[in-house]
């Protein structure tokens, strides 16, 4: 007997009573969603998500820029533009996207803020969701998944196990645990949780089976997975006759099963675009994580102020630099490795929406005590702990730009796999600057790779910002981050009435708005409706 | 003299609830005029303490023995420890030490590490992949290599049919941690003979059992309704003996008792458990661990402020593993060792510093040797509040604000609602520059208005406590507060006196704590933090938070052990009462 996987979505949309209680879910709308994106080809969300912020120089450059003035919408009446092309080099942390010649593919946006109120210790931006604060369970808004996930719901044809993967390329570093930008509805929890993500990459493999109906697995005793997950199914219907178990029980147990009837489906399923080159990616043999120095182990006291004595503070300097070099080194072949899973699974079309993070919970450097550090963040000098932080920040930068251009080198209808998709980079936190040194929320620094098959207007450094920075506590503000998340919604069709709550309009937090006179201007319905003008030149949804 | 007796009530609406405060019943005072500065000879004496009668001092009250363990679920999902530990059970851990199983299998998403009490009780997409995977990895090795084969079916080397019975049977038996009834022996029997038996069908059977609802979850039918409650099992209370206190299938010794039918007895139960825990098996020491990971908020121990380390010559980078390293050391001892109980956690000078760094700042005699002897810290470095893990921050400056909540949710398990962000916006704009002070006046700045201090009252003092160590953990007469950007902002006195701490749930009005020393020895003495530590072991144990109003017959026992036995014996306890026998009869 086959499971029949419309169970899951009765189970849903509420068949659990009392036990499941959910906000409207986009996977439950029509599917008439998919087909307001006018594409022939499947479009891709990838969210990229990196730890703690940079200044605003080594990520954005020189802040004065000569900016072509363009027209506006009901959001802002206008728009600073500079076109990226002919262009060799733009800033330390950037320059990588110029160097593999991305100028045309790419967008980057400046003064986009975030909206949520000021939340101490840790005001943060969440690249998918436009707030957040990770001392009060992570989602400030409360009330919508994270884009990702939004977006993820709409999308047909790609099985429901492998639609949206949450990546965290890092090795693991005891008990933490490493969670990607995404939030998602728990049903059985009641509540938006962040998502842990893979972070090894043969359970990534595994996971997405990528290129599994191209070389299946060899089965030489002739095992049929079939039968087998079938009988499966029978042994948890048998389990669920016991009468004395409770709905609530039983409802685990269905759940569970759903999991697995995923899995099933994923097996039977046919694409339902044309595959291309679909092909289970070669990896390149990891090395192991290096075990961090200890220092003063010796036992001895005769080092006690040893910082103090020059030689000995650089010898210790020096072993620091070794051992992060080799420990970049192993992480860099895992990253690579992550980001060629994703492009063969993007390419075998098992999955449209990634959600990946860099060093989340940081790991074992110096770059948290840089974060706090804010003598320097406007600049990159050369202290140890200026060099380790920006060079995360660019090594983040090549490994996306290294992404972007493997996707486009993959055609695509009458573009590249790169044109039909979207590759979003934010941060943890917006721009430092010296008088918001390390939790900054204003100033989002935002790149945008692709067009989302045309709906988006790439090569062109583009400022939201209505008049130029007064101060260096960056007054005036930039328009909401919350609209950049909306412009992506727009571009898979998502409009506000699949994102918005009747509590909130808009996407995201707005809980800030009242905290700066100019956030008065986003406060209209419209407004929060309204996709990034200029950036957005797709349909206009509302 | 007026007497508090407070209850922090959990209600978070909007944002922003305050505290309420029960009128005045009784208490106790403990001496107060201890000098912070004279503490060595203290240290080796009680502080009188004057405690209330138990029945006032305990939390949780058994008011309704037949209603214990009604609100246990009848299907609980396993934990990723959990699954690791039942697959190297099922399939040995030489095969789970294979790269692709193991790969697997430890490379699944945990979301569960230091969310205790938020665990979803339903899997995700990646359990189900990892068990796929495993099975389809067993089925390559099990075609390509014959030691495979023969460890799975040694006993049936041509794969006849009476050796397919023999092997579901007793690999059946493993995986459901129960005996198979006949009639699911005979349903194996029939898919063995579907898939056209020999190695085929074996392997199916294999791979179908990997796949079964036991390994991935607890599962409990019971065997009778009694008082709206549903009886387990022998063999449904051998798993909760082991799963709950090594996190582990039952081993051979469990099984055998319940097929002699022996486990419906709470003194056979009791005993299961200590020989678990007395057996200081990797297993035991992995659960304990993870159970004070939760119950101090040790998983993420960051490296201090590098410009701290300046000031005392030591470099920052991968100090916090090493802080976090010493607290395991100190738990363990405590725990394991020594057999402590709570005051012995809260209170031994016993430290574990391995280099010079941590020596320097738990102001050891020594490094420890190679035979993992402890050595003495400073006078000022006892108990575990006193780690420097729990002490240190990456900040330029020490947050009495953040060291309060802390005490107080972790160690004495109140709850907080959320700061009223829009109250806090409005101090700090009205404010401005406050910087440049001690953090002592700082904090009392930004909560003392009224919105901020019906919680503040409750965290400050304790943070205050405190103030007398530094960001690193190093004790400290004065305030060095410096910059984000390293640059300092002034060097100011520190005061630590507080008044009314309010650490027990009633207490006199002016008590006196002269510094986190006192603070510290207050809550070995007292009763409030034994009752919690009792309930961060219950619900570790359980994986759900507490429910007063049914679990107090389950927790009464363990919080009594808290007030006279040992840390280990309040696990057992925790274990071992009469819980472990019910789930609900809810339909």
């Amino acid at each position: 007997m086959k499971y029949n996987p419309m169970n899951r979505r009765m189970f849903l949309i509420g068949a659990g009573g009392s036990f499941l209680s959910i906000p409207l879910l986009t996977s439950l709308l029509p599917r008439s969603v998919e087909a307001q994106v006018n594409s022939s080809q499947p479009l891709r969300f990838i969210m990229i998500g990196s730890g703690y912020s940079p200044g605003e120089v080594p990520f954005f450059g020189p802040i004065s820029k000569q900016l072509q003035k363009q027209g506006g919408n009901e959001l802002i009446n206008q728009v600073g533009v500079l076109p990226l092309k002919g262009m060799s080099n733009f800033s330390y942390i950037l320059d990588p996207f110029f160097a593999a010649g991305l100028q045309s593919k790419i967008s980057i946006l400046r003064s986009l803020d975030i909206m949520a109120k000021i939340t101490l210790p840790h005001p943060q931006a969440a690249p998918g969701c436009a707030s957040f604060d990770d001392g009060n369970e992570g989602w400030s808004n409360g009330r919508q998944e994270s884009v990702d996930m939004l977006i993820a719901r709409s999308i047909q044809g790609v099985p429901e196990s492998t639609r949206h993967v949450a990546i965290t390329p890092q090795f693991p570093d005891g008990t933490k645990t490493y969670k990607v930008y995404s939030f998602k509805y728990d049903s059985t929890l009641q509540k938006y949780q962040q998502m842990v993500g893979i972070n090894d990459p043969n359970f990534l493999l595994a996971k997405l089976g990528v290129g599994n109906s191209q070389n299946p697995a060899p089965s030489p005793t002739g095992i049929s997975r079939r039968d087998i997950l079938t009988k499966v199914f029978e042994d948890y219907n048998q389990v669920k006759k016991n009468s004395r178990l409770s709905s609530e029980d039983k409802l685990r147990l269905d759940h569970y099963m759903s999991l697995v009837s995923d899995i099933q489906n994923g097996m039977d399923s046919e694409p339902q675009m044309p595959q291309l080159a679909c092909a289970k990616p070669s990896l390149q043999q990891e090395i192991p994580y290096p075990e961090p120095p200890k220092f003063s182990s010796k036992g001895t006291s005769s080092d006690s102020n040893y910082l103090n004595d020059p030689s000995v503070k650089a010898e210790a300097e020096r072993i620091v630099a070794e051992w992060q070099t080799k420990a970049r080194q192993a992480q860099d072949i895992r990253i690579s490795n992550h980001m060629k899973i994703i492009r063969a699974a993007l390419m075998c079309d098992v999955t449209r929406v990634v959600s990946l993070a860099f060093r989340y919970d940081g790991q074992g450097d110096m770059d948290h005590s840089y974060h706090h550090a804010g003598a320097h963040l406007n600049k990159v000098d050369d202290t140890v702990f200026a060099r380790s932080f920006y060079s995360s920040q660019r090594r983040i930068a090549s490994a996306t730009a290294q992404l972007m251009k493997s996707l486009d080198e993959v055609r695509e209808g009458t573009g590249t796999m790169l044109d039909n998709s979207i590759v979003y980079w934010a941060q943890q936190f917006a721009c430092s600057t010296h008088a918001d040194p390390a939790h900054a929320k204003a100033n989002m620094p935002v790149l945008v790779g692709g067009t989302a098959g045309g709906q988006l207007n790439a090569g062109y450094f583009i400022d939201y910002r209505t008049a130029e920075q007064t101060d260096n506590r960056y007054n005036p503000r930039g328009v909401p981050l919350n609209n950049l998340l909306v412009t992506f919604l727009n571009c898979f069709g998502i409009g506000s009435s699949m994102y918005e709550n009747s509590a909130n309009k808009g996407y995201g937090n707005y809980g800030g708005k009242g905290t700066k006179p100019e956030f008065a201007n986003f406060n209209t319905t419209s407004a929060r409706r309204s996709a990034l003008p200029f950036f957005y030149k797709g349909k206009t949804i509302g | 003299m007026r007497v508090y007796k407070h209850i922090l009530v959990l209600a978070i609406v909007a944002g922003s609830i305050p505290l309420s405060f029960n009128a005045c019943t009784g208490g106790f005072q403990i001496a107060a005029d201890l000098a912070s500065s004279d503490l060595g000879p203290i240290l080796g004496q009680e502080i009188p303490t004057d405690l209330p009668p138990a029945s006032a001092r305990f939390k949780f009250q058994c008011s309704a023995p037949e209603q214990v363990g009604n609100q246990n679920p009848g299907v609980k999902r396993l934990t990723k420890s959990e699954l690791i530990n039942t697959l190297k059970s099922v399939i040995g851990t030489q095969l789970f030490a294979d790269s692709v199983i193991s790969g697997l299998v430890n490379g699944m998403p945990d979301s569960e590490s230091n969310k205790v009490v938020y665990i979803s009780p339903t899997h995700t997409q990646d359990y189900v992949v990892t068990l796929v995977g495993v099975a389809d990895r067993l089925t390559d090795l099990i075609e390509k290599d014959a030691t495979v084969r023969n460890y799975f079916f040694g006993s049936c080397q041509t794969y006849n049919d009476s050796c397919a019975q023999s092997f579901i049977t007793s690999f059946g038996k493993k995986v459901l941690r129960r005996p198979l009834s006949s009639g699911e022996v005979a349903a194996d029997f029939s898919f063995y003979q579907s898939q056209g038996g020999g190695l085929r069908g074996l392997t199916s059977v294999l791979y179908k059992m990997i796949q079964a609802p036991s390994m991935a979850f607890h599962i409990e039918a019971g065997q009778g309704i009694s008082n709206g409650r549903t009886r387990l099992t022998d063999y449904e209370i051998a798993s909760r003996i082991s799963y709950q206190t090594i996190a582990s299938p039952p081993d051979q010794q469990l099984m055998a008792a319940a097929d002699a039918g022996k486990l419906q007895d709470l003194g056979e139960v009791k005993a299961h458990v200590e020989r678990l825990l007395a057996s200081n098996s990797g297993l035991a020491k992995s659960r304990i661990k993870e159970f004070f990971t939760y119950y101090a908020d040790l998983d993420n121990v960051s490296d201090p402020f590098q410009a701290v380390g300046d000031q005392h010559g030591i470099l920052t980078f991968g100090l916090g593993d090493e802080m976090a390293d010493e607290a395991f050391d100190y738990i363990n001892h405590v725990f394991w060792t020594k057999k402590g109980d709570f005051k012995e956690l809260m209170s031994s000078r016993d430290s574990f510093p391995r280099s010079e760094n941590m020596r320097k700042i738990l102001g050891a005699n020594s490094i420890v040797g190679t035979n993992g002897a402890p050595s003495q810290a400073d006078p000022y470095h006892i108990g575990l509040l006193h780690r420097p893990a729990l002490l240190s921050t990456s900040q330029p400056r020490t947050a009495p604000i953040l060291r309060g909540a802390h005490v107080r949710m972790h160690f004495l398990c109140d709850e907080l609602p959320a700061a009223p962000q829009d109250a806090v916006n409005a101090v700090l704009v009205t404010l401005k520059d406050i910087e440049n002070r001690t953090n002592r006046a700082k904090t009392e700045l930004i909560t003392g208005g009224a919105a901020c201090a019906g919680c503040h009252q409750f965290i400050n003092p304790i943070g205050f406590a405190f103030e007398a160590y530094d960001q690193m953990g190093i004790r400290r007469n004065q305030e060095v507060a410096l910059n984000a950007d390293e640059s300092r902002v002034g060097i100011f006195p520190i005061d630590t006196r507080v008044t009314d701490p309010r650490l027990e749930e009633e207490e006199v009005s002016g008590r006196v704590l002269n510094d986190s020393i006192d603070l510290a020895l207050a809550m070995a003495n007292g009763s409030k933090a034994r009752s919690c530590f009792a309930q961060r072991a219950f619900e570790f144990i359980q994986k759900r938070k507490v429910l007063p109003d049914h679990d107090g017959c389950g927790l009464a026992k363990a919080e009594s052990v808290a007030h006279t036995g040992s840390l280990r014996d309040v696990i057992i306890h925790s274990i071992a009462n009469e819980s472990i026998f019910w789930r609900h009869a809810r339909n």
